[in-house]
């Protein structure tokens, strides 16, 4: 959904894939066993512990500079003027009184916001009824399945450079479909109020692969007495979604939507290939605010203070979403 | 047995990765200075591949100016400037010795230190006391210092296709002076079907363009205040010309239908006769016919349409020295800036040398007008010399020539020009896409945040 | 994976009766068709587009098929776009992201998991904290970093150092190695030690081999990933010379012929697609047992 990719363990418990031996979950590893490990290599606990901090070297030189001091940084960095010849010099909260006077700020929340929301509302159901149906299918699934993953395959920037093709008012694809029906022509990309929604729908075609092969794992574990015992109580097809499929996979989706907000917070590549913010701001995102503030304006400062904004809005909704949600994931 | 513990590749492979961290440190150290005794240069201004004859026209240029200068080596780039990347080039230190910014730019970067006092290398020249001082004001700090020489200006201008405006009925050679004129010419042209004006909204050039329309009204984009520069697009020439556009768009539908509009869209549609007239600078020309394949006859362009201010906006490249070089460097690039542009616009030999070189290769460009950097007479001394090897149809450009010399010349805004620009983009692309948008509220908000980089940027 | 053939929503005894037969089957038809023109629609018109005349594209976007024929865009494209240098670039950022990524990933997994040093746990948490900040938070000071790196001083920007090293911070793939590792016997291990094997020799006689999906899937997602990756290329490689075709596509569609941009197109999403298509059963198994999102 957004070139950046946000990435959580679904299949909590980690089962290992193709031959390997059965896992054995860490949560119900003993803890003596644990100890009886290290143990066994006490003899030679200090050239194990030197050994395996050897090991760690390459992890703690890779975090330690691209990972653990860029954060500490982009914290300093927010309450920091610098133009990168000359130090860096404080200069208090004047980069935060300077972002909330500039008026792209609520219009880059406000678009942020609504390419979010459109994208949960339209992008939702997309997969999730995909995903049922393909589940569905016994002959050539795989086939299926590749079909609804290649859109994800294709680099974004590709898709967006091809959707804008696609989008072009007269010669466009989609305008020429639309004119064969007698509709259209509609303005996408052009008009304020169709430019995000077209972009959403991009984001939508791209993102929507990935998500199914999700579902499609969860569904596969749906236990089938659930199915037996809902038909004997002649429960339709539609019904037996609706109170089987969907309480099932609740989790799933909890973690999908959660994932989906976050990817759709920090939406850059769409908005800036496709309009490069326009018409009039209505794609400026947030993202797209903060390129422009360090890579355009040269104010490093000002782009680190609205970073440390945006982390703390995504830190928030995700601990009040995880809050809000607790309560509906246990079954 | 091979099951024996060997601490030592795993110490390797931690070395290795402080190996890989440590040539990225001498990968990047500024590279080539002295190779063998020479000097070595990157310098900008490569023509594209996909302009073959003049690609191969300026490296031409190069093994004749290292011929001349055997200690200095010359490794030219393709690349070209651009608002997106320009800074972070510049501040990763990937920036090439001799850059060329638009004139938009010397002040910030003489001020963030990027850029090298060239000063003794530029009085070393012997044309030094013939060069514009007017122009070369522009790439001196407070101090007096100079740290840029000009290779290029230009006067903006109306371009138009010929063709479409044969096809409307109108008379290519009678091109509208006024922005009535244009309105009623974009009129008949799109009565056949073409767009009759558009120009581009994305980049920064939206802004650009408006500020250059401003300006022939008599409007002026930056006004000084207690000693700095503040905003002032909220200027009656500018709400004038957004309600002009707005006819056009609106009332007269003759702009088309699209608000989001590249750089290059204008000129290709130009050159593929979809549309009548643009805003542009002579050099449009090169994109018109090399990138689109127009057809050379059909590109026209004429002096800037006015609506009272009798002005046009002059822009300009400027060719800088970057701050990491060294004095033999700078030395080199001087030299090298002195030989591709200076001497080419001042002495008729150099000039025609260059020309007949340049002529033999194919789609080469030859022969476009200029803005003196010198005096008009030297100018007109080299376009009468070069004129038998132009490539253009000079005919075409005269009557530009002759109407821009009465204008006056408004340079771009004084400070943070592209973020200035950058803020008007909003502004066009809301009147080409809504109908009743408020262009009022819109000029405000972009006043608002220009002053707030405005005032970052004169701390 | 197996397919699952046991009952789902729809029973065998439901697939029996008629009306759910006609409707599935119109179900199934639309969802076949939707598929195909959505999935395969986009990529089959770029090959089009990509053999056609732009004349013939602009004039009729809707053809089927490309006529006349213009096999001449991909050379063309190759050459003058230049898109075989820039797919250079990106195919060498991509072998380095990959390799760093899973020696990374190997390393880190086998200390936190096997070797288990102390206060590594502490590692741990710092690795997995970051999970939590979105990458492209600290966009500008990652920015600053490689522009300057603290201790050495040095700027690693502009060079492909700065794509690859960065990318060897990614917590999730070494989370799911660790995982992974935490799940294989233990007995094998410990009768190694007992033979007086060293923690080297572990690794690379018994770990490693046993790891071979687990590194195939990390392997097929850095992979694809890095090929998708638009944002910090750009911003960490400003010379235009050296950016990957990712990068180069949208500065390239503003001055270019629209048939050649659409080979160029063509050309840069073919590798991951084809590797897509080869590798599909271990990349579909792989989104399933990581939960990844591409």
């Amino acid at each position: 959904m957004s070139s950046v990719n946000q990435t959580v363990p679904l299949d909590r418990p980690s089962r290992p894939v193709g031959e390997a031996p059965a896992p054995r979950q860490p949560g119900r590893q003993p803890g003596g066993q644990r100890g009886r490990w290290r143990a066994a290599w006490g003899s030679q606990r200090r050239t194990g512990d030197w050994i395996g901090w050897l090991f760690l070297v390459p992890v703690l030189l890779v975090f330690a500079y691209f990972a653990w001091w860029p954060i500490l940084r982009g914290l300093v960095l927010a309450v920091q003027q610098t133009n990168l010849v000359q130090p860096a010099r404080y200069v208090g909260l004047e980069n935060f009184q300077r972002l909330f006077a500039d008026p792209l700020l609520p219009t880059a929340v406000r678009n942020t916001a609504w390419f979010a929301l459109l994208s949960l509302v339209l992008g939702f159901p997309v997969p999730l009824v995909l995903s049922v149906l393909m589940n569905e299918i016994r002959r050539a699934a795989a086939v299926f399945r590749v079909l609804v993953y290649l859109p994800a395959v294709v680099p974004p920037v590709v898709s967006v450079l091809l959707w804008k093709w696609f989008y072009q008012p007269d010669t466009g694809l989609f305008n020429q479909v639309l004119g064969l029906v007698g509709l259209g022509p509609v303005r996408w990309l052009d008009s304020p109020s169709t430019a995000m929604v077209s972009i959403v729908l991009e984001a939508i075609w791209a993102g929507a692969g990935a998500t199914v092969l999700i579902y499609l794992a969860a569904l596969s574990s749906v236990p089938e007495e659930l199915y037996e015992a809902a038909e004997l109580d002649g429960a339709s097809i539609p019904r037996r979604a609706w109170h089987v499929t969907l309480p099932q996979l609740r989790g799933v989706i909890l973690i999908i939507l959660l994932l989906q907000m976050l990817g759709a917070f920090q939406l850059f590549a769409e908005p800036f290939v496709f309009t490069g913010g326009g018409p009039d701001n209505s794609t400026t995102t947030v993202l797209l605010l903060v390129f422009q503030y360090a890579f355009v304006d040269g104010d490093y400062g000002g782009a680190a203070a609205l970073s440390v904004l945006l982390a703390a809005a995504l830190a928030i909704l995700s601990a009040v979403y995880l809050r809000v949600t607790r309560g509906w994931t246990s079954s | 047995m091979r099951l024996r513990s060997r601490p030592m590749l795993a110490v390797s492979a931690s070395a290795l990765a402080l190996a890989v961290l440590a040539t990225g440190c001498s990968s990047n150290g500024d590279s080539g200075n002295a190779s063998g005794g020479k000097t070595v240069i990157t310098v900008e201004g490569l023509p594209a591949t996909t302009k073959p004859g003049p690609r191969q026209a300026f490296l031409d240029d190069v093994k004749r100016f290292e011929a001349a200068n055997p200690t200095i080596t010359i490794k030219p780039t393709d690349a070209s400037w651009d608002a997106q990347s320009f800074a972070a080039k510049l501040a990763g230190g990937s920036a090439e010795t001799v850059i060329q910014v638009p004139l938009t730019e010397p002040q910030g970067i003489i001020q963030r230190g990027q850029a090298l006092d060239i000063t003794k290398q530029v009085k070393q020249l012997p044309e030094y006391g013939k060069l514009d001082q007017h122009v070369l004001a522009e790439e001196k700090d407070t101090g007096g210092k100079l740290y840029g020489l000009p290779v290029n200006e230009y006067a903006l201008g109306l371009v138009y296709s010929r063709a479409v405006f044969t096809k409307a009925g109108l008379d290519p050679d009678q091109p509208p002076v006024t922005w009535d004129d244009v309105r009623a010419d974009a009129k008949k042209i799109a009565a056949t079907g073409a767009v009759g004006f558009s120009i581009p909204t994305t980049d920064n050039f939206g802004g650009w363009m408006l500020t250059t329309m401003a300006y022939t009204r008599g409007g002026r984009m930056e006004a000084q205040q207690g000693g700095k520069w503040v905003s002032s697009v909220t200027n009656d020439a500018t709400t004038q010309t957004l309600q002009w556009l707005s006819a056009l768009r609106w009332d007269d539908k003759t702009t088309g239908t699209t608000s989001v509009i590249t750089s290059t869209d204008p000129v290709q549609a130009l050159a593929t006769g979809k549309l009548g007239m643009s805003i542009g600078a002579p050099n449009t020309y090169t994109q018109f016919v090399t990138t689109y394949h127009g057809n050379k006859d059909d590109f026209g362009v004429s002096a800037m349409p006015q609506g009272g201010g009798n002005a046009t906006l002059s822009g300009g490249t400027v060719a800088m020295v970057t701050a990491k070089a060294t004095q033999q460097q700078a030395e080199a690039a001087v030299k090298w800036i002195d030989f591709e542009y200076l001497q080419p616009q001042l002495d008729p030999t150099v000039a025609v040398a260059q020309a007949k070189a340049q002529s033999a290769q194919e789609g080469a460009v030859v022969g476009l007008p200029a803005v003196p950097l010198f005096d008009q007479a030297s100018t007109d001394q080299i376009a009468a010399a070069v004129k038998p090897y132009a490539t253009v149809p000079v005919d075409n450009f005269t009557k530009y020539l002759t109407d821009t010399r009465k204008l006056t010349y408004v340079s771009e805004p004084p400070v943070g020009a592209q973020d200035l620009y950058h803020a008007l983009d909003p502004v066009v692309q809301a009147l080409l896409s809504q109908k009743n948008a408020d262009l009022n509220a819109k000029l405000a908000s972009a006043q608002k945040t220009i002053n707030g980089t405005l005032q970052r940027l004169q701390p | 994976m197996t397919e699952n053939l046991g009952r789902g929503l729809i029973s065998s005894r439901d697939r029996r009766r008629p009306a759910v037969r006609v409707v599935w089957t119109a179900i199934r038809v639309a969802l076949g068709a939707a598929l195909v023109v959505g999935g395969a629609g986009p990529l089959y018109w770029t090959l089009k587009g990509s053999l056609s005349d732009t004349n013939q594209l602009l004039r009729h976007p809707l053809a089927l098929w490309p006529w006349p024929m213009r096999a001449g865009n991909l050379p063309d494209a190759w050459q003058a776009l230049r898109i075989g240098h820039f797919l250079l670039n990106t195919v060498v950022l991509v072998a380095g992201s990959w390799f760093v990524q899973l020696f990374v990933a190997i390393t880190a997994g086998y200390a936190l998991s096997i070797l288990r040093p102390r206060f590594s746990r502490v590692v741990h948490a710092g690795i997995m904290v970051t999970l939590f900040v979105p990458g492209s938070v600290s966009l500008v000071a990652l920015y600053l970093t490689v522009l300057h790196l603290p201790l050495f001083g040095v700027s690693i920007a502009n060079s492909p150092l700065a794509v690859w090293l960065p990318a060897g911070a990614h917590a999730f793939n070494i989370l799911i190695v660790k995982q992974f590792f935490d799940g294989l016997p233990r007995e094998l291990i410990e009768a190694a030690r007992v033979d007086g094997a060293g923690p080297l020799a572990i690794a690379w006689r018994i770990v490693l081999p046993m790891s071979r999906p687990i590194l195939a899937v990390v392997s097929l997602f850095a992979v694809m990933n890095e090929w998708k990756n638009f944002l910090w290329p750009m911003v960490a490689i400003s010379d235009s010379d050296k950016q990957p075709l990712a990068v180069a596509l949208p500065k390239i569609a503003g001055a270019s012929d629209q048939a050649l941009l659409i080979a160029g197109l063509l050309i840069a999403s073919l590798p991951p697609v084809l590797l897509f298509l080869a590798f599909q059963r271990q990349i579909t198994r792989g989104v399933r047992f990581t939960g990844l999102k591409g």
